[in-house]
C-alpha cells in the first residue's frame, strides 16, 4: 500500500494523462486544467525530483529540437510503482469515502 | 512576429539568473527551457511585456519551493557526508586525533586570549556616562617629553568649579594607602580605601545598596562602605549607622552601603570617606597649591559644552593662581585611560600582542588540518573520484569537505571548551583577574566563541575543499594512492610559516625571560636584599630616638633610619627652588627625598664627595642638601659641594654632598635627577638593614619593640625587594603568558610535524623496504627521512632570524637599561626547533627505518 500526498497525485495522474507528451510546460498546463492549480516550476520540479528519487516516475530524454543547437526536452514517464501508487489512491479514497456522499455529510 | 525585435525575445535576464542559481544541476537546464517556452508563448498572445511580468512573477512565486527543495536534499546529502566523516575519523584515528587535539588547542588559546582581551576592552564600561568622564590632566610645557599626568593640587577642582562655567559634576580622589580600622575590639589594617567629593556617586555608576551615598558623603564624619566589607565587619546585621574607628582616632559612622566596584574599574574602593579627611588623616595642608600634587580630579561637563573648547579655556588656569607657571591643564577622556595610558603607556599594547598571538596559535593549528588533509587526500581520491564519476558536481565535494570539517571543529571546540575551563583558573592568576566563563554570563564572549569556530572552519577548510574538489576523476582512477600527493609545495611552504612563527615565539620569550632576569639581579647601586621597611605611624614619629636605640642593640640590625621614599622611588617632585650658578635656562625643579642622616649608611647608598647631614632636623631649617650624579648634570654646576640650596620659602642652605647614582626608579627609565634633604614631616617610612642570619628571630625582636611603643597598631613589615619586584609585575605576567603560549604553539607545530612524518613513513614504506634490501642502514634511512623536515625547520629560522630580532628590538626599547640580543640567543632557538623538530619525526623515521622489508615489499 503505497500511500502519496495530493500535489503527487495530481502530478502522477497529469502524466498518465500525457502519455508520451508529458514534459514540463504541459504537466503545468495540464494540472492547471484538471485543477485549477497554478503550480511553479519550483514546486512542481521539486515533486517531481522526490517522486524520481521514490522510483513513480523517470525521466527520458526526448529528441533534439530540430532547429540548431535545439535542446533535447525531458519526458517523464510513469513507472509501475508509479501506476501502482495511483492505483492505491485510488483505492483508499473509495475505502476513505464509503457510504458518504456530498449530501450524507450535511447531516449530523 | 516581426514586431518581436531580436533583444525583446529573451525573458528578463534577472529573474532567469535567479532561477539559475536556485534550482538545482540535474533540473536546472529543463525548468529554465520549460519558462521560455511558455514565456514566448505568452508573448506571442499576449505581448512582451505582459510576457516579462509573468516570468517576474513566477520567479518570485518559485523561491519558496526552491529553497525548501534545496534545503531538503542538501540535508539528506549531508546525512551521508556526516556517515563517511565518522567511517574516515575510525579509520585514520591518529591522524584524526592530531587534527582535533591541535584544533582544540588552538581554539582554547584562543578563547583564553579572547577573555583576557574582552576584560581589557571592557574596562570602566560599567559606567552609563563613560563617554563624558574626564580627567583634568596636568603637563608640564617646560618638560620636553610632554607627558601628561593627573595628579593635581587639591584646591584645583572647587577652584575651576568656581571660576568656569560648564561642569555639571567634579570630585577629587586619592587612594588611600592602608589605613588601621577598629570595630568591636578588632584592628584591621585596609588597603583599597579612597578620598572623595560626594559628586563621585553623579560621576562613576557605583550601585547603592543600602542608603544613598551621596549624601552620606556630604559629611566628614560618615563613611561609604562596600558591600563585602560591610559583610566582613557587621555580618548580617544592618550597618547603616553602626560606628567604625579609623586609624585610632577618627570615629566614622557607616551612612551608606554600596555594590563591590568591578573588577575592571580603575577606581575601586572598600571604603570611601569625604575628601577633606585626608587633611588631617596625612596632616597635609589641603588648600595649599603648590606642595602636594597627589590628587585625581574627574569632571562631567553640561551637555552643551565641548570638551575640547573647555579644555582649551582652562588650558592656562595655573597663570591664575601662581604668576609664572609652566603646568597647563588638559580634559583627558577617561574611557582612554586604560588602553592608552596617559602617555601610549596603556594595556593596548598588550591587547594587541596577546590577539595577534591567539590568532597566530590558531593559524598553526589550521595549518596542521590543511596540511594533514591535502597529505591524506591520496587516500581519499578514489572516494572523490567515484563521487565525481556518478555526477558530484565540485560544489557538492566541496560542500563534503566542509561538513566533515564542520565535525572536527565541533569536536574541537566543545573541547576547547572544556579546556579553556579547566585552565582559566590558571590563566587568572597569570594575568591576576577574575575571569569567568559563562554563556549565561556574557553573551558578546558567546559570539566570539562562535566567531573562533567559524574562522577556524573558513580558514583550515577553504584550501582542502578547492584542492580536493579539482581531482579530476580520470587520473585518480588510473594512477596509484601513493603517487599522487606529489605536489607538496605548499605544504612545505605552511611547514615553514608554521615553523617561523613557533621560532619567533621562541626568540621572544628567551629575549623576554632574559630582561626579566637581568632585572632581576642588576646592581640598583644600593642594598636591596637586607632592606625591611615598615609604615612610620603612631608613636613611632614622636619616639623615634628610642626606637633607633632599641633596635641598635641588636647585633643583627646593621642600622635603622626613617625617610619618606623607599631608595627605589625618587620622591616627588618639588618646584621653586634656587641654587648658586644656576643657569637662567635651567628651572628650578627637581624631585626630592626626605631622609635621615642615617639614610645612606642604611641602605648602601655611597658618598662620592662629602658626608651625611650634621645638623639636627628641622621642618623650618633646611640647611643640608646632598645631592646625586644626575642632578650635577640636571643643575648644571661644577663643584657643588658648599654651593648655596634653597628649597621653597625656607631660609638658603647648602650642598654638603654628592652621593653615587641609585636606580632610583623603574629600569623602564633614566636614573632620575635628585636631592636628599633631613626634612621630618615627610617621613613614611622606618627602613632596616638587617644581617641575613637569623632573620625570624630579628623580625621577632623588631616586632616586640615596635608592638611596645605602637600597642594599637597590627605589626606589619615589608622587604624591599618584593617592593621593586612590583615595578615589573606586567612584564612578569606578560612574560608568563607569552612563555605559556608559546610552548603551546610548539606543541601543536610539532603535532602537525608528526602528523605529517606518519603520512611520509606511510608513503614510503616501499621506497625504505628496497633501499633496505640494497643494504641502506638504519641511521641513513633515518637521515634521509629527516632531511626534509629539517631543512623545512632551517628555512624557518632564516624568516624568523630577522622578524623577531625587529620585534623584540621594539620591545627592549621600553627599558633604558637593558641586555643586549646576543647572536646566541637566535642560535639557541634555532637549535632548539632543530631538536625538538628531530625528536618529534624521530619516533616514525625510526620505526620507518627498522621495518623489516619483507612486509612492507610483500605485496606487489
Amino acid at each position: 500500500m503505497i500511500e502519496i500526498s495530493k500535489a503527487e497525485e495530481m502530478v502522477l495522474l497529469a502524466i498518465w494523462r500525457l502519455k508520451d507528451e508529458a514534459y514540463g510546460v504541459s504537466v503545468r498546463r495540464q494540472i492547471r486544467k484538471d485543477t485549477g492549480k497554478d503550480y511553479t516550476y519550483g514546486t512542481l520540479y521539486g515533486l517531481l525530483r522526490q517522486m524520481d528519487h521514490k522510483g513513480y516516475v523517470r525521466k527520458i530524454a526526448g529528441d533534439p529540437l530540430p532547429k540548431k543547437g535545439g535542446r533535447s526536452k525531458t519526458y517523464f514517464k510513469l513507472t509501475p510503482a508509479g501506476i501502482k501508487a495511483l492505483k492505491d489512491a485510488i483505492a483508499l479514497h473509495k475505502r476513505m469515502w464509503k457510504d458518504i456522499n456530498e449530501y450524507s455529510l450535511d447531516k449530523l | 512576429m516581426n514586431a518581436l525585435k531580436k533583444k525583446d525575445t529573451h525573458p528578463p535576464r534577472f529573474p532567469e539568473w535567479i532561477i539559475r542559481r536556485l534550482a538545482w544541476d540535474e533540473d536546472r537546464v529543463a525548468i529554465q527551457e520549460n519558462l521560455r517556452e511558455e514565456y514566448f508563448y505568452i508573448a506571442e498572445t499576449g505581448g512582451t511585456r505582459l510576457a516579462g511580468l509573468w516570468y517576474w512573477g513566477h520567479m518570485f512565486r518559485s523561491l519558496f519551493p526552491f529553497v525548501k527543495s534545496a534545503v531538503y536534499w542538501r540535508l539528506i546529502m549531508i546525512k551521508n557526508y556526516l556517515k563517511v566523516a565518522l567511517r574516515n575519523f575510525a579509520k585514520h584515528k591518529s591522524f584524526s586525533f592530531i587534527n582535533i587535539s591541535g584544533l582544540a588547542i588552538g581554539m582554547a588559546c584562543c578563547l583564553l586570549i579572547a577573555l583576557w582581551v574582552q576584560d581589557e576592552l571592557n574596562y570602566e564600561k560599567f559606567n552609563e556616562n563613560i563617554d563624558d568622564i574626564f580627567f583634568v590632566v596636568k603637563w608640564n610645557a617646560a618638560d620636553q617629553t610632554k607627558s601628561y599626568g593627573p595628579s593635581i593640587p587639591a584646591p584645583l577642582i572647587p577652584y575651576l568649579n568656581d571660576k568656569y562655567a560648564g561642569i555639571k559634576h567634579a570630585s577629587r580622589y586619592k587612594a588611600s594607602g592602608r589605613r588601621l580600622f577598629s570595630y568591636d575590639g578588632n584592628n584591621v589594617y585596609e588597603d583599597t580605601g579612597g578620598f572623595a567629593d560626594p559628586e563621585l556617586f553623579d560621576i562613576f555608576s557605583f550601585k547603592p545598596v543600602l542608603s544613598d551615598p551621596k549624601t552620606a558623603l556630604k559629611d566628614m564624619n560618615t563613611i561609604v562602605l562596600s558591600k563585602s566589607m560591610a559583610e566582613r565587619y557587621f555580618g548580617p546585621e544592618n550597618p547603616i549607622g553602626k560606628m567604625i574607628q579609623l586609624e585610632n582616632r577618627y570615629d566614622f559612622m557607616v551612612g551608606a552601603v554600596i555594590e563591590d566596584i568591578p573588577e575592571n574599574s580603575s577606581v575601586r574602593f572598600d571604603y570611601l570617606v569625604q575628601f577633606d579627611n585626608f587633611g588631617r588623616f596625612d596632616n597635609v595642608e589641603m588648600d595649599n597649591w603648590g606642595r602636594y600634587e597627589n590628587y585625581l580630579g574627574f569632571i562631567i561637563l553640561e551637555p552643551n559644552v565641548d570638551p575640547d573648547d573647555f579644555s582649551n579655556k582652562i588650558a592656562n588656569a595655573f597663570l591664575d593662581i601662581e604668576s609664572e607657571s609652566d603646568h597647563k591643564l588638559l580634559l583627558y577622556p577617561y574611557k582612554n585611560v586604560r588602553l592608552m595610558g596617559f602617555n601610549n603607556d596603556g594595556t593596548l599594547k598588550f591587547v594587541l600582542v596577546f590577539a595577534a598571538i591567539g590568532i597566530l596559535i590558531l593559524l598553526i593549528a589550521c595549518i596542521n588540518f590543511i596540511n594533514l588533509t591535502t597529505a591524506q587526500s591520496g587516500k581519499r581520491a578514489k572516494e572523490i573520484g567515484l563521487r565525481k564519476v556518478v555526477g558530484a558536481s565540485k560544489a557538492s565535494i566541496r560542500r563534503q569537505v566542509y561538513s566533515e570539517l564542520i565535525v572536527t571543529v565541533i569536536v574541537a571546540f566543545l573541547l576547547a571548551i572544556v579546556i579553556s575551563v579547566a585552565f582559566l583558573p590558571k590563566l587568572n592568576t597569570l594575568s591576576n583577574k577574575t575571569l569567568s566563563l559563562s554563556i549565561t554570563g556574557n553573551s558578546s564572549m558567546l559570539i566570539a566563541m562562535l566567531g573562533i569556530a567559524l574562522l577556524t572552519a573558513i580558514i583550515s577548510g577553504t584550501y582542502p575543499a578547492f584542492y580536493l574538489s579539482r581531482f579530476s576523476p580520470v587520473n585518480v582512477m588510473k594512477t596509484s594512492a601513493s603517487t599522487r600527493s606529489s605536489n607538496s609545495t605548499l605544504r612545505k611552504l605552511l611547514v615553514i610559516a608554521q615553523f617561523a612563527i613557533s621560532i619567533v615565539l621562541i626568540i621572544s620569550s628567551l629575549i623576554i625571560t632574559g630582561q626579566m632576569r637581568y632585572i632581576q639581579n642588576k646592581d640598583l647601586g644600593f642594598d636591596k636584599d637586607h632592606l625591611v621597611y615598615l609604615d612610620f605611624l603612631g608613636n613611632l614619629r614622636s619616639r623615634i630616638d628610642t626606637v633607633k636605640n632599641e633596635l641598635l642593640r641588636n647585633p643583627a640590625i646593621n642600622a635603622v633610619t626613617t625617610a619618606q621614599s623607599l631608595p627605589n622611588f625618587a620622591g616627588n617632585n618639588a618646584g621653586g627652588l634656587e641654587w648658586e650658578g644656576r643657569p637662567a635656562d635651567v628651572r628650578g625643579n627637581m624631585n626630592f627625598v626626605s631622609v635621615e642622616k642615617d639614610y645612606f649608611k642604611t641602605v648602601g647608598i655611597e658618598f662620592i664627595e662629602g658626608e651625611t647631614f650634621k645638623t639636627v632636623p628641622d621642618n623650618r631649617l633646611l640647611r643640608e642638601f646632598i645631592i646625586n650624579e644626575k642632578a650635577i648634570e640636571a643643575m648644571k654646576i661644577e663643584d657643588p659641594v658648599g654651593k648655596s640650596f634653597k628649597m621653597w620659602d625656607r631660609d638658603a642652605g647648602q650642598i654638603v654632598g654628592i652621593v653615587k647614582n641609585v636606580h632610583n626608579t623603574s629600569l623602564h627609565r633614566e636614573i632620575q635627577p635628585a636631592f636628599y634633604v633631613q626634612f621630618p614631616y615627610f617621613y613614611n617610612y622606618l627602613i632596616i638593614n638587617l644581617k641575613n642570619e637569623n632573620i625570624d628571630s630579628t623580625l621577632g625582636f623588631i616586632r616586640d619593640i615596635v608592638k611596645g611603643i605602637n600597642p594599637n597598631y597590627p605589626f606589619e613589615f615589608h622587604f624591599l625587594d618584593e617592593n621593586i619586584d612590583r615595578f615589573y609585575q606586567t612584564e612578569r605576567q606578560i612574560n608568563r603568558i607569552i612563555t605559556t603560549f608559546t610552548f603551546l604553539a610548539v606543541f601543536i607545530s610539532c603535532l602537525g610535524l608528526f602528523g605529517l612524518s606518519l603520512f611520509m613513513a606511510e608513503q614510503r614504506t616501499k621506497e625504505i623496504g628496497i633501499r633496505k634490501t640494497l643494504g641502506a642502514t638504519v641511521s641513513s634511512i633515518v637521515g634521509i627521512m629527516s632531511k626534509d623536515f629539517l631543512l623545512l625547520v632551517g628555512v624557518a629560522n632564516l624568516i624568523s632570524w630577522p622578524a623577531s630580532y625587529l620585534i623584540m628590538k621594539k620591545w627592549l626599547q621600553n627599558f633604558a637599561y637593558r641586555i643586549d640580543m646576543g647572536l646566541w640567543i637566535f642560535v639557541l632557538a634555532a637549535v632548539l626547533a632543530l631538536f625538538i623538530a628531530l625528536v618529534t619525526i624521530a619516533f616514525q623515521t625510526i620505526k620507518a627505518a627498522i621495518a623489516n622489508p619483507v612486509k612492507s615489499l610483500r605485496y606487489e
